[in-house]
């Protein structure tokens, strides 16, 4: 019989207990699951915590929104997910997210690299089987958006640093210039050369934020 | 003031210019100066003229008719006339201060005494009153010609310097004239008197210089020959006079050798016959038998002209001549013809010269008697030379000091001039300071305007833009709880759903329509985000807020109690911000009042919508005043000026201790 550990973390009870549900009735005979829960932060901390010194997880379950710890040192499941990867490096951590912008989607890879990757726009109960069985046995799993997402950027010879990145995702955000510099350590006048960069980049010839945006939104970098 | 004065009189003679009497008045003047009359008609003509200007009453029309009227006279040889007419027009120019016409009469009477030679004295005083106003009119010509006129009487009473002086200052006044032939005569007559004059002072070389001045001058006229002749002959007299009797013998007999010179001037002709027969005589020629043949010849000339003056001389030059032969008989004869001519004509010089040949020519007591009577009337002519002279001086001294009163009264005016000159340049200045200086607060005044216009809309501005980020942070709460919200409890949802869809049982059924009621309280949310999306929480608030800010403020400092009510009925975003500016100044100067006079506790205000017309009403529970009796504040009056400049209206209702309502109403949408 294979014991399989598993965290679910979720801010959302009626998530955890599809999640859970599905997890449950689509395993395999020989499967034996063994779940924890968690709502918010400081919960799944106490849990990997626990977890690392008695019996570190298999499997880990992240959204990554989540109310952060009362600390204040962790504020979302990326977050927690980083922790996992120091306390426990032989878990399995997939993320199950809301978020489908391609920057987040991107630096989520990049910070995370987890083994499973689900947009919850996407996921139904059997992909989410699907992808629990596959994960178990051979990760990485990504659904089908972040795999688009993925392919677009490398199929475009477009290369784009993660700070552009950000920079094109606030201004999709409606974040106006003049407030950048808030979100992104760097001073008004390299945020504009950037942005003069990114237009000359996507070939955008009437200069309007607007039309930049739509244009990166094609290649995929929204 | 003046000028309506002024405008007045010309406006009162202009009426009179157009009367019936003005037409005929220069219509007889007209007449009176046509060729088509005779001088006599003429004559009555203008003294019609005359009459009808004297109906008229005005002075200056009356001068000119007087004028043309004495200008006949003088044709008509009516000295008399002339000089009635031109004392009438003396008096007449004097009391309306007319200086032209003053001139004018002046010289034609200064003319009529010179002519009539009986009262010198006067004309001397004529001349002199002309001479002196032509001076302040700058009239050279007219004042040389009277110069001309003074010397020539001064010569005559004997006053050789005074002649002199007049001929030299007429001379220096003649530069001004133009060189005409006038002009020339003029300065002619000029030298030749200041000659004549040395001659008979026996300054001989001045007097050939002058006559030489004369010749020249002469010389440079059209018609001057016979002046040139005159002027040879006046030389030839000095010379015979100096006793150089060859050079003055010469000069005679080239005249005499002059062709035509008879037919040019007989009388002439005579005198210089006569002076070459006396020069010739004196000189020492005993040709006796020639020389009586042209004593005689211009005896006969001077006879048949009927020229008392030459004959005259001739006669004396005759009694000499036989006297100096001893031909006492004869001598006799003529002294005693000289003697009665010159009684005559009462040529003095020459009677006292007869005298003194008679007086030499007849013996014993007879020859006495004309030596007494020589001495007697040299004696008086010299008191009355004398008495002349004095009077001459008095005149100029007179005239003098006249011209002296006339320049302390120019200078006055002169100073009247300046000062008030001064004065108005000053009141000027003053005038434009103060306009400048009002202009200035004028210009500060609605640059403070412009500046507080500003701030309110400054107010405003700002005020939209924490609308704006305020709308845009909504926009993104709204976007955040639909994302972590809605959306994920809709993936909750449905994962869950999808989860027990295969799943059979009760428990299984139980659960499903726990996420069915899950997903109707989801669809609860969703709408109380549209419903957030659709009521714009800050629409429409903007300007009331700003105003709601305002009165928290005034009413924290002047520590009031407040309440604000406003309707929803007034979109704001139609109103114009010209309304909105005022309307918080309104209120600002309102509360401003309140605080400064009414002494409240307690301020209502609130905005309506009646009829169109936005209502606003600031009630207060101060001391109150009279609104008809107090002097309006300058508070009050602002509020007035503008709600009229938003073609609003202003009430104020008001009694002492029973506070203050102000009512304002403008036009909602204009």
């Amino acid at each position: 019989m294979q014991h399989i550990h598993i965290l679910l973390v979720d801010d959302h009870p009626i998530i955890i207990e599809g999640y859970e549900n599905t997890l449950l009735t689509s395993k395999k005979e020989n499967q034996i699951l063994h779940i924890h829960t968690a709502n918010d932060c400081d919960s799944a901390i106490e849990l990997l915590r626990r977890a690392a010194k008695e019996k570190p997880y298999d499997l880990c379950f992240f959204d990554i929104s989540l109310p952060g710890s009362s600390d204040g040192k962790l504020t979302s499941g990326e977050d927690l997910a980083q922790l996992t990867r120091q306390i426990m490096p032989k878990a399995k951590i997939v993320i199950l997210t809301m978020f489908n912008e391609s920057f987040r989607v991107h630096s989520i890879i990049k910070q995370i690299n987890p083994d499973g990757f689900l947009i919850k726009s996407d996921l139904t109960s059997s992909e989410l089987a699907e992808a629990f069985q596959y994960i178990l046995k051979s990760p990485p799993y990504y659904s089908s958006t972040v795999n688009n997402f993925l392919k677009k950027s490398v199929a475009s010879d477009i290369y784009v640093d993660d700070i552009n990145r950000k920079i094109l995702h606030l201004l999709s955000q409606g974040v106006r210039t003049i407030t950048l510099r808030e979100h992104i350590n760097l001073s008004m006048s390299s945020i504009e050369k950037r942005k003069k960069q990114l237009k000359l980049l996507f070939s955008v010839e009437d200069g309007k934020d607007e039309t930049l945006i739509e244009k990166a939104r094609n290649f995929g970098f929204l | 003031m003046l000028l309506i004065l002024i405008f007045g009189i010309r406006s009162y003679s202009q009426n009179k210019l157009k009367s019936s009497e003005y037409d005929s008045v220069l219509k007889f003047r007209k007449n009176s100066t046509s060729e088509k009359f005779t001088l006599e008609q003429q004559l009555e003509q203008a003294k019609n003229a005359v009459i009808y200007s004297e109906k008229l009453k005005i002075d200056s029309v009356l001068i000119k008719s007087n004028a043309i009227y004495g200008a006949i006279c003088l044709y008509l040889d009516d000295f008399e006339g002339f000089k009635g007419v031109n004392f009438k027009n003396y008096k007449l120019a004097k009391t309306i201060n007319d200086s032209l016409t003053i001139a004018m009469a002046s010289h034609n009477l200064g003319w009529y005494h010179h002519r009539n030679r009986v009262h010198l004295d006067s004309a001397y005083y004529y001349y002199s009153k002309a001479y002196q106003i032509s001076d302040h009119l700058d009239l050279f010509s007219r004042q040389v010609d009277i110069l001309i006129n003074i010397s020539e009487i001064q010569n005559l009473e004997k006053d050789y310097i005074g002649s002199e002086e007049s001929a030299i200052k007429a001379i220096k006044l003649a530069e001004h004239l133009p060189r005409d032939e006038y002009t020339f005569e003029s300065l002619w007559l000029l030298y030749n008197r200041i000659g004549d004059g040395a001659t008979t002072l026996k300054i001989f070389d001045k007097a050939i210089e002058y006559h030489e001045k004369a010749y020249a001058m002469a010389k440079k006229m059209k018609d001057g020959q016979i002046l040139q002749l005159y002027s040879e002959n006046n030389m030839a007299h000095v010379y015979k006079e100096k006793g150089d009797y060859e050079r003055a013998l010469k000069i005679y007999e080239s005249i005499l050798g002059q062709k035509k010179l008879f037919d040019l001037d007989p009388s002439f002709y005579a005198l210089v016959l006569d002076n070459v027969a006396f020069t010739k005589f004196l000189a020492g020629s005993t040709d006796y038998e020639r020389l009586e043949n042209m004593f005689k010849r211009a005896y006969h000339v001077s006879d048949s002209l009927n020229d008392p003056i030459n004959k005259l001389n001739v006669t004396i030059d005759l009694a000499k001549f036989y006297k100096g032969q001893d031909k006492n008989e004869l001598a006799l004869s003529y002294a005693e013809e000289s003697y009665r001519l010159a009684k005559e004509i009462s040529f003095n010089d020459l009677l006292l010269e007869s005298m003194m040949l008679l007086s030499e020519l007849k013996p014993g007591d007879e020859g006495r008697g004309y030596l007494k009577k020589h001495i007697q009337l040299s004696d008086s002519l010299l008191a009355h030379e004398r008495g002349i002279r004095n009077k001459f001086a008095r005149i100029a001294f007179e005239t003098d000091q006249m011209e002296l009163e006339n320049e302390r009264i120019a200078a006055e005016k002169m100073y009247w001039v300046i000062s008030s000159m001064v004065l108005m340049v000053t009141s000027i200045l003053i005038y434009i300071i103060i306009a400048q200086r009002n202009k200035n607060k004028a210009l500060r005044f609605a640059q403070v305007q412009q500046a507080t216009n500003e701030e309110i809309y400054n107010l405003m501005l700002s005020q939209q833009e924490k609308i704006d980020s305020a709308r845009a942070e909504e926009k993104k709460r709204i976007s955040r709880e639909l994302h972590d919200g809605i959306l994920t409890r809709i993936f909750g949802a449905r994962f869950s759903l999808d989860s027990y869809n295969l799943s059979e049982g009760e428990e299984a059924v139980q659960r499903r329509a726990k996420y069915i009621s899950e997903l109707k309280i989801i669809e609860d949310d969703i709408r109380d985000i549209s419903h957030d999306l659709n009521t714009d929480f800050v629409a429409d608030s903007s300007f009331m807020d700003i105003l709601k800010g305002l009165i928290e403020k005034q009413t924290k400092v002047y520590q009031l109690q407040y309440q604000f009510e406003y309707t929803d009925h007034i979109d704001w975003d139609l109103v114009s911000n010209k309304t909105k500016i005022n309307i918080y100044r309104m209120l600002q100067e309102s509360l401003q009042n309140i605080y400064k006079h009414a002494r409240a506790k307690t301020v209502k205000i609130s905005f309506r919508l009646k009829k169109s017309l936005i209502c606003l009403k600031i009630i207060d529970d101060g001391v109150g005043f009279d609104p008809n009796k107090s002097k309006k504040g300058i508070g009050i009056k602002n509020i007035n000026a503008r709600a009229k400049e938003l073609n609003g209206t202003v009430v104020f209702v008001s009694q002492m201790n029973q506070g203050t309502t102000i009512k304002v109403k403008i036009p909602y949408k204009t």
